[in-house]
């Protein structure tokens, strides 16, 4: 029973982070319609960040993650304006090529300039790194990592739902016309979104370096990851990654310690299995797969 | 209040649009009315902004604003309600209505706006927690008016108001219109339903193939047997 309990929470602790590292990508997909095949790039380079920032000035990325959050908010801006912009309105295909080719494009400066060296950091001192609860051991730095994706995905919702700007996000991503002619400006609102959606990533990347090691090509795994969540959740939704984040660490964790070589075929077996029942996700509006601009 | 002249636009390579010139005073009840494909929607896109015009001017309050964004029209008071209503299907009708006062321009007056429309149309009231998407055709339709109101319109442009509504609605909405003119705002509405359109409106305009082909008070055009008979499709012995 404890090892259940154990487990349960481990895999919860996971599939909140699961759900912080997916949360941009839906975010930016529910509002432009766009699927960022360099998601996990932007993952990546927020776990280097994280990473240099501890190991040449020092500071903790739990401490940094403001300073990676405006820095990553300006690096999705100039993504927008530089890059997606331009396909914003164009067929899927192209949006496909662009951000595949910037997926590839970041791996490979990422590993010409770190190498493909294994990184990661150490943050919490010695005897501190995992929490007893009685007899369930909670390493603390998913903890923190864990209160991180609590409190990121809760100003999210709060955002979106109260506020006249994040009203005007949703409202873009369900009508962008209807959007346009109650004075909302679709450029404003893609700007916003693509920033807030990497800043997320950033952020991320920055509280997940101290339990996964950093390398030019780690995004490709937590992308898969995202996708899955995504799918599962339900495209679009925020409580719908939340929901797909913890079933998939869960799941996961539970799989994994009973049969560990099943462990990462699960993601695959989850997202078929959902492909076949309820391809637009647990929470997910139906027919938002095939959704494109209006 | 708002002259439109020489206006061009179409789509891609497809124009729609020939040089259409008309004008609208203020508190002027306008309609356009025409057959179906005549580009009396691309007439609205293009003057809302929603679609760029090839050539042509918008003046607007004597201000040009061909070729500005819709946001800039928006908070000029030139507000349109679209075709199909087009609410956010997964916002209560609250939140539609609330969105409505998203411009600069709408947001100080959000409160008495809410209560003018809640008061115009009560059903919205009871509904204000429904999904929008959830709302019947006619209760959509007025409640895609009311969020055009919120906005605060000088000019509010109606696109094909009545289309697919049941007859008791039509008449529901053109009893609003009315209202709404009594409130001082300018409308200019786009209509199939040419019997309708007409019997409400000041002066009206009949669209054939992108290009103004008549003009007169709503009275008039209601009379002329040849306006019935050619361009409206209707034959004096259909009612």
């Amino acid at each position: 029973m404890e090892i259940l309990i154990q487990l349960v929470l481990s895999g919860i602790l996971l599939g909140g982070v699961y759900a912080l590292a997916a949360l941009g990508l839906n975010l930016i997909f529910g509002v432009a319609k766009i699927i960022n095949f360099a998601h996990g790039e932007f993952l990546m380079l927020g776990m280097y960040a994280g990473f240099w920032l501890m190991t040449l000035t020092g500071i903790n990325p739990y401490y940094g993650a403001p300073l990676i959050a405006v820095a990553f908010f300006i690096l999705g801006a100039l993504f927008y304006t530089g890059v997606m912009r331009f396909t914003i309105y164009k067929p899927e295909l192209t949006q496909v090529f662009v951000t595949l080719g910037l997926s590839i494009a970041l791996q490979n400066l990422a590993l010409m300039f770190w190498q493909a060296d294994y990184r990661t950091i150490q943050t919490m001192p010695p005897g501190y790194a995992s929490l007893m609860v009685g007899n369930i051991n909670l390493p603390t730095d998913r903890v923190i990592a864990f209160g991180f994706a609590v409190a990121i995905l809760t100003a999210i919702i709060v955002f979106l739902k109260t506020t006249f700007t994040g009203r005007a996000i949703e409202a873009v991503s369900q009508d962008l016309m209807s959007a346009r002619l109650m004075g909302i400006s679709p450029q404003k609102i893609f700007l916003l979104t693509f920033g807030l959606g990497i800043a997320i990533t950033g952020v991320a990347g920055g509280v997940l370096i101290p339990s996964f090691y950093a390398f030019p090509s780690v995004g490709s795994f937590f992308v898969l990851v995202a996708f899955v969540v995504v799918v599962l959740g339900g495209l679009g939704s925020v409580t719908g990654t939340i929901v797909g984040g913890l079933t998939l660490g869960i799941i996961e964790t539970l799989v994994g310690y009973f049969t560990p070589d099943l462990k990462e075929a699960t993601h695959f077996v989850l997202l078929i299995l959902l492909l076949a029942v309820r391809p637009h996700g647990l929470l997910g509006i139906k027919g938002a797969e095939k959704e494109t601009l209006k | 209040m708002l002259e439109v002249s020489n206006l061009h636009a179409g789509y891609g390579d497809a124009e729609v649009l020939f040089g259409v010139d008309l004008k609208v005073q203020p508190g002027e009840i306008v309609a356009i009315v025409g057959s179906n494909g005549a580009g009396k929607t691309t007439l609205l896109r293009a003057v809302s902004g929603i679609l760029k015009p090839t050539s042509g001017s918008i003046r607007f309050k004597g201000k040009e604003m061909v070729g500005k964004p819709t946001h800039e029209m928006v908070e000029q008071g030139l507000i349109m309600v679209p075709e199909g209503r087009r609410l956010f299907p997964r916002m209560s009708v609250r939140r539609n209505l609330e969105i409505g006062a998203y411009s600069k321009r709408a947001r100080p007056h959000l409160t008495e706006r809410l209560e003018y429309v809640y008061e115009l149309f009560p059903i919205l009231k009871e509904r204000a927690e429904q999904l929008g998407g959830t709302l019947s055709g006619g209760q959509q339709q007025m409640c895609a008016i009311a969020r055009g109101l919120v906005a605060t319109p000088e000019v509010l442009m109606l696109d094909e108001v009545s289309l697919g509504l049941a007859p008791v609605m039509i008449s529901r909405v053109y009893d609003a219109i009315r209202t709404i003119r009594d409130l001082g705002v300018t409308l200019l509405l786009v209509e199939q339903n040419v019997n309708q359109a007409l019997s409400i409106a000041d002066r009206a305009y009949v669209i054939q193939q992108g290009q103004i082909a008549l003009s007169g008070t709503g009275a008039e055009l209601q009379g002329n047997e040849e306006v019935r008979r050619i361009y409206l499709g209707l034959s004096s012995t259909e009612e």
